[in-house]
């Protein structure tokens, strides 16, 4: 099996299916990269990785601060790349176009989506960090990111994309420029350098106050 | 009662507000002693007002609350116990007058409870300090309850029939369990009960005398008192009790030949529960059904797939004709030669493909039809894991109609049929109110005593009955009574004497009309206040209660032999019949049980008049309503033929609405709207279509009630043009800060309402109770009744749940916010919202100009 294994890193982003050009030979016979042998053994090179142990007790928490790393999904909003920490995130789903809900047509709720039988709100979160307008956000790469407020039900937002997770460690966090829009700032934990940009790192307590700010008004 | 239970709510809600005074006080340092002490008095107050309830459960709770801080000083009050305390209580009185009775039953086990768990945090020595801190206590209590309903049943057959001496070893079994239970958590008391109900039921047995009644009585005591143990622990009170309650026995008993000992384990015991029954988080049961209702819709998907399939394989028999007709032109040349020999192979391959493709299919066909079928089953299985029999609702009524009868001096029996029917759980707890109060009606108002009875030439004993059965999708309950009956000629005068309708009108009425005269609010065909049901009949509340539950009441009855009422409730409120419909692209939905009928006219046969459109049927004019716009969606966008209209009947009044197409019926799962969103008017709740669609049903009763608004709203501009004089729409403010009160007075009144203001919630509720507004504005943080709890009270109140309500507190934090709105608030806005011109927008969004309309 080994003599399949593309030297290649992340072939699946490069020439597969997965954003890649798809010029990947192998793909003849396999047809999608979740066929591949080499995907199947990423995958499960993932799954067996060696944990990172923990710093021993008497480590200087300090220093090792600044190495410490937190896992981020990676979307976009209209323009603006944005990462948000995983924990309070129930779900990325396929997005279905929201219903609005009688006399709640002119506020920042979008109205009621499906996500597996069950019904739940959604923010037009662009709106609500001032990033561009509800109709942006649309086409076959938009998904739906469900949070979970604490005690309370999951809010759904759409996302005109979504990368996937990216580790970060605290020692690329810089601060917020005072350029952005305020609503985005006051939910912002940092910037990080992403791609030709910056990716905007967002505190979720904050961003989920505004959300479910947003289903009242 | 019913008129007592609504003072002492009224006192305690009172007390309660300033209770919860006391536990803010008590939090900063310098007032926490006064408030201590405010606390022990204000609570004594409330321990009076509770023991009026004749629940010994919710005395104690009191007691408990007095108890605590008197040992543990105001440290005491910032205890979860206390706040859990308040909370229940707190509860109780926001519960509807009619089912406060049903409310204390069901929580007397949770004031117990808490009374425990107050003793212990206060320190104080506990009674019996295992009780609770015991895990086994919990499961106890359980055991003991569904034991002891089964005992109360069995008792009083055992009464009916007192010869029948083998019904006996069920109810030692039953006490024998809870013997043996009581002794787990070590509850002498109880253990002690248990085995003297043991001891004397079996001498019973071996006398061979039928049972005397004394014996049943006796029992029935024991039963009770056990339950009351179980919920509260050994609490000196009962306690007392118990040792009377023995004593009692002992004094009476014949002979004793329980002087035998009895076998160590008796034959009559016997593992019953083949079925044990778990505890499971409502939530997770939710979430299950949700998840396997969205397997069927998945399923579903499966079948677009198939009809793929099929026209693959149609394809396929096309390319096996074309290289047959390539074959014929080549003019079928033989193997022999090259071309011939290619060919040959292509039709080879091609059956061969065809072959594989039908079994394919026919594999795939037989996988999806599994798939379906195992989801469909699944979501039958979920789903009844919200159903309950029909018995956990009635298993109690037995007893009380026997123990009622007594009270009233009369003799009567309930027999109940229909008893394993399998009933969603929210049904039932909905129901229960409203049969105990049916049940108690027949007994005060149609069961005759014993004298009456027998000169009537009926049997002594008064017979009850409830009928329990499923039809066309609906539980149907019959309550029927072989009492005196309602004679409909003396509600017939009674609707003149009480001026509701003049002689000449009430002579010509209906059998019909005079029924339904029998459920309007206020009508009574008795006199005097009755401590079993109260004043009046109270057919309003059954009604009410019944129509929200989305179901149906009618009364059939006969003068002299009896009365019986028909109720009609869907067998699960967690599934809806609806009609389907699309508005602005989207689909809503009504409920069929309210859809009065549904039309499809003609353009041409819509008639118009002062701007609003009618549609004449059957010599009535039925107002027509397009419901895009009634809904905030824009533009009612009907066919160019034809326009579709739902009529909907509203206590006697006809009103259509207008939808753009007719999608059909549908069997709704149906969930709240999330409480995040606040109170959306004409919205009852949400649910799925079979493909994933979301629906949002609407509540009808809203519905007519903005339909009517706006009807008068648009008379009302009629007549603006002739008569100046139009009254202005009245708010109320209610805050306790004389300067926020006087700032939203001026703004609202500069803006031409009638302004009325209130200084606490308190004063509030009971002005909205006895004037007519058409919006309040009320502040958080208000002594007496804060906005929150005033907010609940409105929109649990029957006749102002339609009021909107704004807040306006100082509190802007998103919890103090979602707080507001899951008690129903129209809006929540914080004062800041005051320094542009959002409060007033929001006002005349919320009422329209100050002059026009009627909300």
């Amino acid at each position: 099996m080994s003599a399949v294994i593309a030297p290649m890193p992340q072939c699946w982003r490069k020439i597969g299916v997965y954003g890649g050009d798809q010029s990947c030979p192998l793909l003849v016979d396999e047809i999608h990269c979740r066929n591949c042998a080499v995907f199947r053994e990423a995958a499960r090179g993932l799954l067996r990785r060696e944990v990172e142990p923990l710093p021993p007790l008497s480590s200087a928490f300090t220093e090792r601060e600044a190495q410490v790393s937190s896992s981020v999904l990676i979307f976009r909003l209209g323009s603006q790349w944005l990462g948000l920490g995983c924990e309070r995130i129930a779900e990325v789903a396929v997005t279905r176009s929201p219903r609005r809900v009688a006399h709640r047509v002119s506020g920042r709720m979008e109205g009621l989506v499906a996500v597996r039988g069950e019904l739940h709100l959604c923010v037009a979160l662009i709106e609500v960090l001032q990033l561009g307008q509800r109709s942006e956000v649309s086409g076959d790469r938009s998904r739906l990111i469900l949070l979970t407020p604490p005690q309370a039900a999951p809010i759904a937002f759409r996302a005109n994309e979504v990368l996937g997770l990216r580790a970060i460690a605290a020692s690329e966090i810089e601060e917020v420029p005072s350029t952005l829009p305020a609503t985005l700032a006051t939910c912002m934990a940092g910037v990080v350098a992403f791609e030709q940009g910056r990716l905007a790192l967002i505190q979720e307590g904050a961003l989920i106050q505004a959300m479910e700010e947003a289903l009242y008004g | 009662m019913s008129a007592l239970i609504e003072l002492l709510q009224s006192e305690i809600r009172a007390v309660l507000g300033q209770l919860h005074d006391c536990v803010r006080q008590a939090q900063s340092a310098d007032q926490a002693d006064e408030a201590a002490a405010r606390w022990v008095k204000r609570s004594q107050a409330l321990t009076g007002a509770m023991s009026v309830l004749a629940r010994p459960a919710f005395s104690s709770l009191g007691a408990a609350m007095q108890q605590i801080v008197r040992d543990g000083g105001a440290a005491a009050l910032g205890k979860s116990s206390v706040d859990s305390a308040l909370e229940l209580i707190g509860e109780f009185v926001e519960v509807p007058v009619g089912e406060a009775e049903g409310w204390l039953d069901r929580n007397s086990g949770r004031a117990g409870t808490l009374s425990v768990q107050l003793s212990e945090a206060g320190q104080q020595r506990a009674p019996a300090p295992e009780v609770d801190s015991n895990p086994l206590m919990g499961l106890f209590r359980q055991e003991v309850e569904n034991q002891c309903a089964q005992l109360g049943q069995r008792l009083l057959r055992l009464e009916q029939e007192p010869e029948r001496l083998e019904l006996i070893a069920p109810i030692m079994r039953s006490a024998h369990s809870i013997k043996g239970a009581a002794r787990a958590v070590r509850l002498e008391p109880a253990v002690a009960l248990a085995h003297a109900l043991e001891d004397r039921l079996l001498a019973a047995q071996r006398s061979g005398q039928p049972v005397s009644e004394a014996l049943i009585e006796f029992c029935l005591g024991v039963v009770d008192l056990l339950r009351e143990l179980a919920r509260a622990g050994a609490t000196p009170e009962l306690v007392a009790r118990h040792t009377a309650l023995i004593s009692f026995d002992e004094r009476n008993a014949p002979a004793p030949s329980a002087a035998t000992p009895a076998p160590a384990q008796p034959a009559y015991i016997a593992a019953e529960d083949s079925d044990p029954v778990l505890r499971i988080k409502a939530s997770l049961v939710g979430r299950l059904i949700a998840l396997a209702g969205s397997g069927v819709v998945g399923a579903h998907r499966l079948r677009p797939f198939a009809e793929r399939q099929q026209r693959l394989r149609r394809s396929v028999s096309q390319l096996g004709r074309l290289l047959d007709d390539l074959h014929h032109r080549l003019g079928a040349p033989p193997s022999t030669l090259p071309v011939g020999a290619a060919l040959a192979d292509l039709r080879r391959h091609l059956a061969d493909t065809r072959h594989q493709t039908l079994s394919w299919i026919d594999e795939f066909a037989e996988y999806s039809r599994e798939a379906f079928d195992l989801n469909e089953r699944i979501y039958q299985a979920a789903s009844m894991t919200r159903l309950r029999p029909f018995r956990d609702l009635v298993l109690g009524y037995p007893r009380m109609v026997r123990d009622l009868a007594r009270q009233l001096g009369k003799r009567a029996r309930l027999t109940i049929v229909g008893e394993g029917l399998e009933v969603d759980r929210d049904v039932l707890d909905r129901l229960d109110a409203t049969l105990t109060h049916l049940l108690r009606n027949a007994l005060d108002h149609g069961i005759e005593n014993v004298a009456d009875r027998r000169a009537a030439g009926k049997p002594e004993d008064g017979q009850l009955r409830i009928w329990a059965t499923h039809r066309a999708g609906m539980l149907a309950i019959d309550i029927s009574d072989d009492g005196m009956g309602i004679d409909l000629e003396s509600v017939r005068r009674r609707l003149v004497e009480a001026g509701r309708v003049t002689p000449q009108a009430a002579a010509v009425l209906s059998e019909q009309a005079l029924k339904e005269h029998l459920f309007a609010p206020g009508f009574s065909t008795r006199t005097e206040v009755t401590e079993v049901s109260g004043r009046g009949v109270g057919l309003d509340v059954v009604r009410e209660s019944i129509e929200r539950l989305d179901g149906s009441v009618r009364l059939t009855t006969r003068s002299g032999q009896g009365t019986t009422f028909h109720l009609l409730v869907p067998i699960s409120r967690a599934v809806t019949r609806a009609l389907a419909v699309r508005i602005a692209d989207e689909v809503y939905a009504f409920p069929s049980l309210r859809i009065h009928r549904v039309l499809r006219v003609a353009h041409a046969q819509i008639e118009s008049r002062d701007g609003l459109q009618y549609l004449p049927q059957q010599g009535r004019n039925i107002g027509l309503v397009p419901l895009a716009e009634l809904l905030d969606l824009g533009h009612t966008r009907t066919a160019a033929d034809r326009v579709d209209v739902v009529v909907i009947e509203h206590q006697g009044r006809l009103a259509g609405f207008v939808v753009e197409e007719l999608l059909g019926e549908f069997d709704l799962a149906t969930r709240a709207l999330d409480t995040r969103l606040g109170r959306v008017s004409d919205v009852a709740a949400v649910a799925m279509l079979p493909d994933g669609t979301a629906v949002v049903l609407l509540d009808v009763d809203d519905l007519m009630r903005s339909t009517l608004s706006r009807e008068r709203a648009g008379m009302r501009k009629l007549e603006e043009k002739t008569e100046q004089t139009v009254r202005a729409k009245r708010v109320l403010v209610a805050d306790d800060s004389i300067s926020v009160r006087e700032l939203e007075r001026q703004l609202l009144a500069s803006q031409g309402f009638d302004v009325e203001v209130a200084v606490d919630g308190m004063d509030a509720w009971t002005r909205l109770r006895d004037e007519d507004f058409d919006l309040l504005v009320t502040d958080v943080d208000m002594p007496r009744m804060d906005g929150i709890e005033l907010t609940r009270s409105i929109k649990q109140d029957p006749r102002l749940r339609a009021l909107p309500v704004v807040i306006v507190s100082y509190r802007d934090r998103a919890e103090d916010r979602r707080r507001g709105l899951e008690a129903r608030a129209d809006s929540y806005l914080t004062k800041a919202d005051f320094q542009d011109d959002s409060f007033i927008k929001l006002i005349h969004q919320l009422l329209g100009p100050a002059g026009a309309g009627d909300a």
